[in-house]
């Protein structure tokens, strides 16, 4: 089946190796991407601070592109998510996360994970419920499809603080401050804005994306999948782990 | 027993409670248990989801005790007060009430209509909200809300004073849990964003939103090293430490811009403007930027 990806902008320059990860996984799993060239930032939940019309405009824009190649678009992106589920009704599109079509793809994992994993949903894919796309669970069943064990995390639908990163980041801090204290191996999240946000500014819990977990299980090396270009790999370069 | 219901209060005191009818509320639950252990502390008002005193975590949910039935809840019921810093089961509001007075500007302070005003005070909203939770300059949501209302009904003059006092409305980090957790059905969010967009109109802008909308008409993306600077330009010292920080963890973003609009030359020709994957097959793209 033909999926046209819409990438974002962090895809492209601050988290790209989770990016490419979720490509090489969809098409070693023999799905079709299709990258149509012309996507305009979906504003990134900021410029709807400045004009509501222009947000509105930009993201109709986005979908009537992606809707000359099929009638549903994927990002793995959540606030990109969230910006262009606000107007899919207008253009008559199914939007849809990387999280929500691994989901609906069939595939048997060749390695098991053996790992405590807690699975850390973001806000954006859950908040505010625009679509008719259930999230909730589809993470602990992608974990638990892996062979992995899914820890228990009370903060698992809270912000991971990126919107606010480069200003304040208490709120990241403790989300790791309380992932640390589960004793958990890994923590996944489908969102690379979640990804880039956790990983960065810490380095003693290693983050994946839902693409390179289950490109993990799936026997793709990890250098591919782009985990060695995570701070926390960087740190203490444990390769014989993955 | 049939009939008979599990309570959990703070502190892992268990209590049962015969209880026939499934339709009567939670706070009907706790008066009954009130008259038999006085000493629990139980806050409540009009009984009839209008005054928000009586809300509680109900099994780690945050709801209005008044509003909610027992035919809607799982058992047994956890009952939590909203807070840590409280008596029993009534939380203490004065952090959540300080910030509501700060909004109200004492010269105006009957311009709230009382018809229109629909929020009730819960501080359910302030619970949920990480912003407030861990940014002492950000107020709560429901202050916001009520700062959007009072403002609508100021002249353009008061307007633009008033405006000016409220510039900590730009750290709301998006999050989005005002609108879930209401039990008004209230949009808190969408205040907050029509606030931020008054505040734009009198100058009152945040460098952070701003370049999303002039990286959007120039290039058609975000430009990241462009954003660090104008987020942090006044704080030097900080956009250092952030820049090394990156540059240490290295995950710079590329330093030249990069462009999503389509130029006029590769409209003329009738390529296919797609990337196709072959399938099966490492993504081109991908390939070409591991070369790199």
């Amino acid at each position: 089946m033909k999926h046209v990806y819409f990438p974002g902008c962090t895809a492209d320059s601050l988290n790209s190796p989770a990016s490419k990860a979720t490509l090489l996984v969809l098409s070693a799993l023999d799905e079709e991407i299709i990258i149509p060239e012309g996507f305009t930032c979906c504003g990134g939940s900021h410029l709807e601070k400045l004009s509501k019309k222009q947000t509105k405009e930009i993201n109709i824009k986005n979908l009537k592109i992606a809707k000359q190649y099929a009638n549903q678009v994927f990002t793995s992106c959540n606030t990109c998510f969230m910006e262009l589920s606000k107007v899919k009704d207008e253009v008559d599109m199914r939007v849809l996360s990387t999280l929500h079509l691994l989901d609906q793809i069939n595939f048997s994992p060749l390695k098991t994970i053996n790992k405590k994993i807690i699975p850390f949903y973001g806000c954006h894919i859950l908040r505010p419920k625009l679509t008719n796309q259930y999230s909730e669970g589809i993470l602990e069943r992608l974990i638990t499809h892996t062979g992995a064990e899914v820890v228990d995390y009370p903060y698992k639908d809270k912000c991971c603080g990126f919107h606010s990163i480069l200003t304040n980041r208490s709120v990241t801090e403790n989300i790791i401050k309380e992932a640390i204290d589960t004793k958990a191996d890994l923590i996944v999240t489908p969102c690379i804005l979640c990804h880039h946000a956790l990983d960065m500014f810490q380095g003693k819990i290693q983050v994946l994306h839902i693409s390179q977990l289950i490109g993990l299980s799936l026997g793709i090396p990890a250098r591919k999948l782009g985990i060695n270009k995570n701070v926390h790999f960087k740190r203490f370069k444990n390769t014989s782990k993955y | 027993m049939k009939n008979q219901l599990l309570l959990i209060l703070p502190g892992n005191l268990e209590y049962r409670i015969h209880q026939g009818r499934t339709d009567v509320t939670i706070l009907d639950l706790l008066m009954k248990l009130q008259k038999a252990e006085p000493h629990i502390c139980v806050r409540y008002s009009c009984g009839h989801g209008i005054c928000g005193s009586c809300a509680i975590k109900i099994n780690g949910e945050k709801r209005l005790a008044c509003k909610t039935k027992i035919s809607q809840v799982e058992k047994p019921i956890r009952l939590e007060p909203i807070k840590s810093d409280s008596v029993n089961l009534a939380s203490n509001q004065e952090g959540f009430f300080n910030e509501i007075k700060q909004v109200v500007p004492t010269k105006f302070g009957q311009a709230l209509d009382a018809e229109e005003r629909n929020c009730i005070f819960c501080g359910i909203c302030k619970d949920g909200c990480q912003a407030s939770k861990y940014n002492p300059e950000f107020l709560n949501p429901s202050a916001y809300y009520h700062a959007k209302r009072i403002a609508e009904n100021l002249s353009p003059n008061d307007k633009k004073h008033y405006l000016k006092s409220l510039k900590s409305v730009w750290h709301c980090i998006n999050m989005y849990n005002c609108i879930e957790l209401c039990p008004k059905e209230l949009n808190p969010s969408e205040a907050i964003n029509a606030l931020s967009r008054e505040q734009n109109k009198i100058g009152n802008t945040s460098g952070h939103a701003k370049t999303f909308e002039e990286n959007i008409k120039t290039l058609g993306r975000l430009y990241e090293p462009y954003l660090f600077f104008r987020s942090l330009f006044p704080n030097i010292k900080e956009l250092l430490i952030m820049l090394t920080k990156y540059s240490m963890a290295g995950k710079v973003p590329p330093i030249i811009p990069k462009t999503n609009r389509i130029h006029k030359k590769k409209k003329d020709k009738n390529k296919d403007k797609t990337n196709k994957h072959v399938k099966g097959k490492v993504p081109p793209q991908a390939k070409n930027k591991n070369k790199k």
